[in-house]
């Protein structure tokens, strides 16, 4: 049997979250336990998967599927800061490339390595969301933005100076929808490590899309191409 | 017309279904079958290949007119409702389908010259009917793990794998066992065993039944013969007292391989590991050959045996001497028939024995049953049971055997071993043995008459719970050995009794046993799928009698 265990913070969470879904539909806790394990243990291997799994309980293999759907989970050992150099588009057009072939040649790793103390797990993430202020990495939960190469020597140096700090049980999560008492500020404020998030809210001018209007039945004809791919019609 | 149930046409044939059936079995109801990879009768519901997709229209009662589809719909997801129009073969239906067919086949390796599947792959029949274009592929395709062994009998391949989800749903929903899942996503996506785990239910087998490509094939079968070299015969199993339908695939005179058949009520479309692989034990038989022991007759041919035993039956009419045991593993008719002849000799020391013990698995809740015999109940209920007044059971008929009471022994049918030992045997004058296999008794038994296999004779069996299948001759019989009803006939004229009926065919409609009657009406069989497949047989339901 595994030894794993959670923290009296993290089980009283599981117990909090266990309440917020339906009892049919208990394996939608895969999502929040999965990433609080993520959190406690760093990174969801096959022991970690077993865990879960119990915890919920569910059929390990389903956990092991989440798990392996999304790449927010770890399925690797990584070091004490994970950094995420976002190369998708827009980061690219902004040097992304150049800021990854730095990181790696400083650390002396490669794309998906750690290093060997330990320190720094690299890699390269797509889209993180935050584009207008490309070229960006993520480091464990934070984002960083607008990077220059010093900016990213500076970072590489202060979070080796760093020491590890306690788990914030704050930051467990809270799975689907909101906790209870940690709603996102309202007024599309800055966050504290950094990361612009625009919360719209009631009052917004919702986006609107122009619906362009469907082509017209005609008498007695079904419109029988209504679905017919572009490029495709006869 | 009820509210529950809908009425809806498919390709302008109005089907009429009961509330909540799916537009795919509405359509198979009316005799169409809508392609498909990732729906299976027997699984819930996945909707993830998109090649059911159809023209599905909905009445708009207000509007009094069909709603134009605004996109295709799976038919295997889509509710059939009220007035609903399908139509499954327009021209925009055909394009729609044959860019699925494009899309699955992007990095599918085509390797069907090596691949086990082919000649009964959905994926390969489906490219000839709905799609026959070229790949526009330029790029490598995706590369997959290809010989990933998931237990001992499957191995997977993971770029054959259209990732339909048919073999994780088998394991989560039918055999609930949990084993499979599909791991990774997108252009990685794979079927996988949990690290350290295993995939070794006793229902394995039946994933790479219904896989429908490649992806999944059994080590029993992996290149020992290609599919369009078989030949197929419905058959049953007799692993079991479940009798799962099955079909015997073989080239008439040796098994390679056996498959589920559909039938609703007893195995719906499954079958478990040891059934699989009863062909083997089939295959080591020890037959025996046609003798008798008796001094001044040595030596005789099948058909003097047989009137020998028919004689010597007659002689011990209304006798207390003479007892017959009958092995679970008889046919119905044969059944019939014997017991038809005894009660007119009134031999009443007559009984079922205990039959094949060994392979019994645990009863489990999907099929497998305690009682490793195919016909228990089927001999019982055609009268293989003690004489009502004076009959002896089979441990009375041991303890008059014991007693040196009885003079003349019958023993139909193989297996007798777990109730009587060689010593016992040897206290009674006459024994007959009319058996498919050659054991120890053979060697000293009066006379031994050689009887044809299940896999080598026509009959039926009844399960345990009343279901009668109907098993057909696949093999060719070895030379000499006797069909078990024909036997029973010479032995009635042997005897001077009158057969009351004149042949099997007559036999079966005197036991008033329908196998089919209760063999559901709708059945895969009679759906329009593409002849050349074969995979289409093994789902078929029992055909006529
Ligand atoms: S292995 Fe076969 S049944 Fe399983 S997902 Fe792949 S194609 Fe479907
Ligand atoms: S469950 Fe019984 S009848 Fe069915 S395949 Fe297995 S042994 Fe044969
Ligand atoms: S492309 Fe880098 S954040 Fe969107
Ligand atoms: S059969 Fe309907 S989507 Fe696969």
């Amino acid at each position: 049997m595994s030894t794993l265990e959670f923290s009296a913070a993290a089980k009283e969470r599981l117990e909090w979250l266990r309440t917020r879904y339906p009892k049919e539909h208990q394996r939608a806790l895969i999502l929040p336990v999965l990433s609080m394990a993520q959190r406690e243990f760093g990174w969801v291997g096959p022991e970690v998967v077993h865990f879960v799994a119990a915890q919920i309980p569910v059929p390990a293999i389903q956990v092991e599927e989440v798990a392996t759907f999304y790449t927010m989970y770890n399925k690797q050992p990584i070091g004490r800061w994970h950094l995420q150099v976002c190369h998708n588009l827009s980061c690219s057009l902004m040097g992304a490339e150049i800021v990854l072939e730095h990181v790696e040649k400083k650390l002396g790793i490669a794309r998906g390595e750690t290093t060997e103390d330990g320190e720094f797990t690299l890699i390269g993430a797509e889209c993180l969301g935050s584009c207008g202020t490309a070229p960006m990495m993520q480091v464990n939960d934070h984002y960083h933005e607008n990077l220059s190469l010093q900016d990213v020597d500076d970072l590489l140096e202060k979070l080796r100076a760093t020491p590890d700090q306690e788990a914030n049980p704050a930051d467990l999560p809270f799975g689907c929808g909101s906790g209870p008492s940690r709603a996102l500020p309202r007024d599309g404020a800055r966050l504290e490590a950094g990361r612009a998030v625009h919360v719209p809210h009631h009052g917004e001018t919702p986006v609107t899309h122009e619906v362009a209007e469907r082509p017209k039945e005609a008498a007695g004809q079904p419109v029988t191409d209504a679905w017919t791919p572009q490029g495709m019609a006869q | 017309m009820t509210t529950d149930s809908v009425t809806l046409t498919i390709d302008g044939n109005s089907v009429t279904v009961p509330k909540g059936t799916k537009v795919i079995d509405a359509a198979r109801e009316a005799g169409k079958n809508i392609p498909h990879f990732c729906y299976h009768p027997g699984l819930p519901v996945d909707g993830n290949c998109r090649m059911c997709i159809s023209d599905i229209r909905t009445w708009n009662p207000r509007a009094e007119k069909h709603m134009p589809a605004r996109r295709p719909a799976v038919a295997c997801w889509v509710d059939a409702e009220e007035n609903m129009q399908v139509f499954t073969d327009t021209p925009e239906v055909k394009k729609a389908r044959a860019s699925v067919m494009e899309f699955l086949l992007i990095n599918h390796p085509i390797d069907c010259p090596i691949c086990d599947k082919a000649g009964e792959c959905m994926l390969q029949d489906y490219y000839m009917l709905h799609d026959r274009a070229p790949s526009k592929l330029r790029e490598e395709k995706v590369h997959k793990p290809r010989l990933v062994p998931f237990g001992k009998r499957i191995v997977y391949n993971g770029e054959r794998c259209i990732l339909c989800s048919r073999c994780t749903r088998f394991t989560t929903h039918v055999t609930k066992t949990h084993e499979l899942g599909i791991v990774n996503r997108g252009d990685r996506a794979i079927v996988e065993v949990l690290e350290g785990g295993d995939f070794a239910n006793a229902y394995t087998d039946n994933v790479a039944d219904i896989c429908p490509v490649g992806a999944l094939t059994k080590t029993d079968f992996r290149f020992k013969k290609r599919v369009w070299f078989l030949k197929h015969t419905d058959s049953v199993c007799g692993g079991c007292s479940r009798n799962c339908n099955t079909v015997v695939d073989h080239d008439g005179s040796e098994v390679i391989r056996i498959m589920p058949r559909e039938r609703a009520g007893v195995n719906d479309w499954w079958m478990c590991n040891e059934g699989r692989d009863l062909y083997k034990e089939h295959a080591a038989l020890a037959r025996p050959a046609a003798t008798l022991r008796i001094d001044g007759l040595e030596g005789g041919t099948a058909s003097s045996i047989t009137t020998w035993v028919g004689e010597k039956l007659a002689e011990y009419k209304k006798s207390d001497a003479a007892a017959v045991l009958v092995s679970p593993w008889i046919s119905n008719e044969e059944a019939w028939l014997l017991s038809f002849l005894l009660g007119k000799l009134k031999i009443g020391h007559l009984d079922v024995m205990t039959g094949r013990t060994e392979g019994a698995l645990p009863a489990d809740d999907l099929l497998h049953t305690d009682d490793p015999n195919p016909n228990r109940a089927g001999a019982i209920a055609a009268g293989i049971v003690p004489d009502k007044k004076a009959g002896k059971g089979i441990d009375e008929i041991k303890a008059a055997i014991e007693a040196g009471e009885i003079e003349f022994l019958l023993l139909w049918g193989p297996h007798f071993g777990n109730d009587l030992d060689p010593e016992l045997l040897s206290k009674v004058a006459t024994v007959v043995q009319i058996t498919d296999e050659h054991d120890a008794v053979s060697d000293a038994a009066a006379a031994v008459l050689p009887l044809r296999t299940w896999a080598e004779r026509d009959g039926t069996w009844t399960n345990f719970e009343g279901h009668t299948s109907r098993f057909r001759r696949s093999l060719r019989p070895p030379a000499g050995a006797l069909d078990g009803f024909d036997l029973l006939m010479q032995l009635c004229a042997a005897a001077g009794v009158k057969s009351p009926a004149k042949s099997l065919r007559d036999a079966r409609k005197k036991l008033k046993q329908d196998p089919d009657s209760d063999v559901r009406a709708i059945v895969d069989g009679k759906f329009t799928f593409p002849e050349q497949s074969a995979l289409y047989r093994h789902t078929s339901g029992a055909r006529e009698v």
